[in-house]
């Protein structure tokens, strides 16, 4: 599992369902508040975690197995979120093998 | 004085006992005035329930309540403040909802009027249950020797409190009250087992059954709307997963989350700690109890948190 592909495909997945440019939600520091405040498709965070989820399943198309889906902090900042899911889709992966 | 009993009389809509309409959609679309019926029947079930405040409280032994029930009471009136926006909310939903589906689907838009017509029950109800507990506190412990503070909530408090809860679609609000509602009954219950004085058990009883008919009605005006093939069911799984995954709103009051959420106060944001029940049997009886919410809306069957998850994922791509 290669770390930049991974977050490419997270990243991807975010901007597609959230309705936002991958270069806005690429930059350091922007938030899951801020994803959705700017977000013209996101209300609270029962959406975020639909967008989350639609990720997650994206994941397991890619690497068969899916993430845990997060429950984080509005402060949380996308590199967080990334890492995130990039360490526990590794620990399901390392569980699997 | 007339003493004739409707509900034993041979008038039209008057022979059976009220009760929750189970099947609003079929209630609506499959009789004539559908809508007016409704309404009837909303109205007989809320006059059959209604109860007096101040007689509850005339039974009630102040002295001698204990200080986990002086404390239960204080909690139980701050989180009750909370209820009067969400039914404010509700009508106002409501009724926008009407007017929404009015041309492209008008039994739908009939199903919002009932809802809507309904809230003033719901507001009506819960209004007994606020001003019961805010009294009840303030006469047990206020100018007492009551070691518990601030018995009363403040001006500033009670607005803070009265925030409308913000906008979401129709089918998760109703989701997400109906639970709010069923966890509320529960709560209550264990606040009766738990207390000694008989008149207050009687109370804590009887507002926890207004909760679980509120919760009720809620599942049904939900139902209706899957009915009506307008809305998702996928909004009532998500809601579900969102209240009770891993640090879920089923967790309490956590103040992480209440600074998260700064638009509107929840009711079980203001439950001390020293209120909450035992947190597995909690974490087991909520999750039933909202289990059973999601079954009666959507017919789906699950028992644990991690098998909703997978339905609702599969059903994302489906």
């Amino acid at each position: 599992m290669i770390k930049n592909e991974f977050k490419e495909l997270v990243l991807d997945t975010i901007s597609k369902h959230s309705n936002i440019s991958k270069t806005i939600i690429s930059k350091s520091h922007f938030t899951l508040s801020e994803l959705i405040h700017t977000s013209p498709k996101l209300i609270n965070s029962v959406d975020l975690m639909e967008v989350f989820a639609y990720t997650a399943i994206q994941i397991k198309k890619k690497y068969q197995v899916a993430p845990k889906l997060p429950a984080l902090p509005l402060s949380t900042t996308m590199d967080e979120v990334v890492e995130y899911l990039f360490e526990t889709t590794k620990l399901k992966l390392e569980v699997r093998q | 004085m007339n003493t004739l009993d409707i509900n034993k009389t041979k008038l039209p809509l008057c022979g059976n006992k009220p009760n929750v309409e189970r099947n609003v959609w079929a209630a609506i679309t499959t009789n004539d005035n559908g809508l007016f019926k409704t309404f009837w029947q909303q109205h007989r079930y809320h006059e059959a329930r209604r109860w007096s405040v101040t007689d509850f409280i005339n039974e009630i032994d102040f002295p001698n309540l204990t200080m986990l029930e002086r404390s239960y009471i204080k909690n139980a009136g701050f989180a009750e403040i909370t209820t009067k926006p969400g039914a404010d909310r509700l009508t106002r939903q409501a009724d926008s909802e009407c007017q929404k589906w009015l041309n492209t689907n008008p039994q739908l838009s009939a199903v919002m009027q009932a809802c809507g017509t309904w809230s003033r029950y719901w507001n009506e109800e819960e209004s007994h249950h606020e001003m019961a507990f805010l009294y009840l506190s303030y006469a047990a412990n206020e100018n007492t020797d009551s070691p518990i503070l601030n018995a009363v909530p403040s001006d500033k408090e009670i607005i803070d409190f009265r925030r409308i809860y913000p906008d979401d679609n129709m089918l998760r609000t109703l989701t997400i009250l109906a639970m709010s509602e069923g966890i509320a009954t529960l709560q209550y219950n264990d606040f009766a087992d738990a207390a000694t004085d008989p008149a207050l058990i009687a109370l804590f009883r009887k507002i926890s059954l207004d909760e679980s008919q509120h919760m009720r009605n809620f599942v049904s005006f939900a139902k209706a709307l899957v009915d009506s093939g307008e809305f998702d069911i996928r909004d009532v799984l998500s809601m579900a997963i969102m209240f009770m995954r891993e640090d879920g709103e089923i967790y309490g009051n956590s103040e992480n989350r209440v600074k998260e959420r700064d638009t509107h106060v929840n009711w079980w944001d203001a439950i001390d700690d020293n209120c909450q029940r035992d947190p597995a049997s909690e974490e087991k009886e909520v999750k039933q109890i909202i289990f059973k919410v999601v079954e009666n809306i959507t017919g789906i069957k699950v028992s644990d948190v991690e098998e909703l998850e997978e339905i609702w994922m599969e059903l994302l791509v489906a």
